[in-house]
């Protein structure tokens, strides 16, 4: 009896284990094929069996990729475009969710509807007025142009305004009582218990940023102000695509992603663990 | 309240430092008639154009050029963009695919300078073949310097056809050329030709072989007449003797070549340098031979792909463009320059050039660059319009529907229905 249940036990954890395993190797076998691309020459890309050992042509890739989008001023526009929005976005969207969830104006419910509706709109529609507006203010070209256009995201507002949802009123009026101001109440009280929701909300502006195509590629007009995603695009030519550059570029685009989410992993799962146990 | 205002104009003064730093950034275009000549190009096609200009500056010693490179795709997101927005932000000159050319000199008119109108611009237009000068004109005027080709041949590998016992001299035919096939599969059991099934590249060479774009000039579809029909019947055959192997995309293609899974790639001049980057271990398998005809004498050649650079009517410097365009599309040192690296130019007199009658160690040592400039001057004028992308999409359709059993004659008017219920 014991032993059949053992048994039991053991092929359920097995069938877990072969389920995960899975799943592991499809979502790594993807870096792994970037990995082997970036140290391979390009022809290597499309031989059958397929290459999957990693070649000795890092380097050249690397310089040849130098050579052609300038590495070290690319990655810099990404981080420093990156970087300076997140910390401006979080700033912009987390006191506009706080003033739409803690305090009580006329038009609360209708400004978060109109943000909440606006998120519906296909990016599509808006980049061509947009990039006119630009192009009149003469801002085509710069980190301005990168930066501001979408600093107020509806989204992060929505994540944050859910999040201090759930803060306790009572504490700030309790502080109010106490004689802070309003400043210091949001700087002191309310963002210190914000941590998970801030890191979250960063890691995904964070991606959004870095990720973004579209509007970096047609906001820039030099190869001095391209993003990293803008500059891999333009390393496709029309019949000669030298597949060696583009991966180690994924490569190269990649590691900011997974440090800058390692950095703020911590917050981040302690914010999921968190809200699980209240 | 007063923290409040404060907190917010710092924030405010950190936006507006932000614009400072940004603007440090060389503006380009925008700024009126700095004399820097701004041209959008792709890959191989910037250190080509970075090095003309060096040549240029040698007698015009004012003239600065800012090559930026992008991709194909991009060129055209940010040209519709820059068009749309009214001829914003568009850079001085680029390099455009022919094909889509014509299409935004009718949706956009008024937006590219008439060359024709130039003096002296109708000279040079000797000195390009036909087809390349009728690709870049709307109602007789051109609007852009005829830059590279794409003029089409068959590839195939030598070695499958010599196991096959397939002599390539004698496909003269499309018949011919399916009839080998069918010999290849039974002794090699090779595919004749593999094709991107997601992309309309060979059946537009096909109809383009006959003289047609999508469109003829009274605006009608050429999609389901007879010349249409000739084209998808060579699909159908191929894919009836099994024979046709669609890819889905460019880098499936690109596989199947290295993979060995096809006798032939129908294909631009272009593909010669495709193949020996990404097929280096293939050298000496690969031969180019001319298109099969439909009808014994028929018209063997055609074009696919080819680009032209057209210069913005809203840029601050036309004349400076126009000038250093105009010296790099007829400078007999320019165009061996574009040649040498990877591009195949259109101006018939570059042809005497040694570059041309070049052996190529990749073929065999055969001069595969005389062939390609010989067809130069008997490929047939095709008409493109703005709806052309809308018809090549529907035959991407028409392409499965046949090669899985429908009908030639009923696909290609049921593709004819629904492209005149999408048309602009």
């Amino acid at each position: 009896m014991s032993n059949s249940l053992k048994q039991r036990k053991l092929t359920s954890k097995l069938v877990l284990y072969i389920t995960l395993l899975a799943g592991l190797v499809i979502s790594i076998f993807p870096f792994y094929w970037m990995f082997v691309g970036s140290t391979n020459h390009t022809s290597k890309m499309f031989t059958n069996p397929p290459t999957l050992t990693f070649g000795g042509q890092f380097l050249t890739n690397l310089t040849n990729l130098n050579d052609s989008i300038g590495i070290y001023r690319v990655l810099f526009n990404s981080l420093f475009v990156s970087l300076v929005y997140v910390l401006l976005a979080l700033i912009v969207n987390t006191m506009a969710a706080y003033a739409l969830s803690k305090f009580e104006f006329k038009g609360q419910k209708t400004i978060f509807m109109i943000l909440i509706v606006s998120m519906m709109i296909p990016y599509q529609a808006t980049m061509i007025p947009l990039f006119k507006l630009m192009a009149n203010f003469n801002f085509l070209n710069t980190y301005f142009a990168l930066i501001v256009p979408s600093l107020c995201l509806p989204f992060a507002i929505f994540l944050m305004r859910q999040n201090l949802l759930a803060f306790p009123t009572a504490l700030i009026e309790a502080a109010r009582i106490d004689g802070a101001g309003e400043i210091r109440i949001f700087l002191r009280i309310v963002l210190p218990s914000m941590k998970p929701a801030l890191a979250a909300t960063a890691i995904y502006l964070f991606m959004a940023q870095w990720n973004n195509f579209m509007w970096p590629l047609v906001a820039t007009t030099s190869n001095d102000m391209y993003t990293f995603p803008v500059a891999l695009s333009s390393l496709i030519g029309i019949s000669i695509i030298d597949y060696g550059q583009v991966m180690t570029g994924i490569t190269i685009a990649t590691i900011p992603i997974i440090i800058f989410f390692l950095l703020l992993q911590k917050h981040f799962i302690a914010g999921m663990l968190g809200s699980s146990v209240k | 309240m007063k923290k409040l205002t404060s907190l917010l104009s710092i924030v405010l003064i950190g936006v507006l430092l932000l614009t400072a730093c940004g603007s440090g950034g060389s503006n380009g275009a925008e700024k009126k008639g700095n004399g820097e000549v701004t041209i959008w190009a792709t890959n191989i096609n910037v250190p080509v154009l970075e090095q003309a200009a060096k040549e240029y500056q040698k007698d015009h010693k004012d003239f600065k050029v800012k090559v930026v490179e992008m991709a194909n795709d991009d060129i055209r997101s940010k040209m519709v963009t820059g068009l749309q927005a009214g001829g914003k932000g568009l850079p001085d000159a680029a390099l455009l695919v022919d094909d889509g050319l014509t299409g935004w000199l009718e949706s956009f008119p008024n937006s590219f300078v008439n060359l024709s109108e130039k003096e002296g611009f109708t000279d040079i237009t000797k000195d390009f073949p036909k087809y390349k000068i009728d690709s870049i004109s709307k109602d007789g005027d051109v609007y852009a310097f005829p830059f590279d080709a794409g003029p089409v041949g068959v590839f195939y590998r030598k070695d499958i056809f010599e196991k096959a016992g397939v002599d390539p001299a004698a496909i003269k035919t499309w018949d011919d050329y399916i009839a080998a096939g069918k010999v290849i599969k039974e002794k090699t059991g090779t595919n004749m030709l593999s094709y991107d099934s997601n992309d309309s590249t060979v059946f537009t060479i096909l109809l383009s072989q006959q003289g047609f774009g999508y469109y003829s000039k009274d605006g009608k579809t050429t999609i389901g007449t007879k010349e249409s029909q000739n084209a998808a019947n060579v699909f159908k055959q191929l894919a009836d003797n099994k024979t046709l192997l669609g890819t889905p995309g460019w880098n499936a293609w690109v596989t199947s070549l290295s993979d060995s899974q096809t006798a032939t790639a129908i294909a631009g001049g272009w593909l010669v340098g495709t193949i020996q980057q990404q097929l280096p271990d293939q050298k000496g398998k690969w031969g180019v031979m001319e298109l099969p005809a439909f009808e014994p004498g028929g018209s063997q050649s055609a074009n696919q792909g080819g680009s032209s650079f057209a210069i913005s009517k809203n840029s601050p410097n036309v004349d400076e463009a126009y000038d250093f365009l105009k010296f790099f599309s007829t400078d007999f040192k320019m165009q061996e320059l574009a040649m040498d690296g990877g591009l195949f130019p259109s101006y018939l007199p570059v042809y005497e050039s040694d570059l041309f009658s070049k052996p190529l160690e990749y073929f065999n040592n055969e001069p595969v660059w005389t062939f390609f400039a010989n067809q130069m001057e008997k490929i047939p004028s095709v008409f493109y319009t703005t709806n052309d992308n809308l018809a090549r999409d529907e035959i991407i359709k028409v392409q499965s529907e046949i090669t899985t059993g429908k009908d030639v004659k009923k696909s290609l008017d049921d593709a004819s229905e629904r492209l005149k219920n999408r048309e602009k």
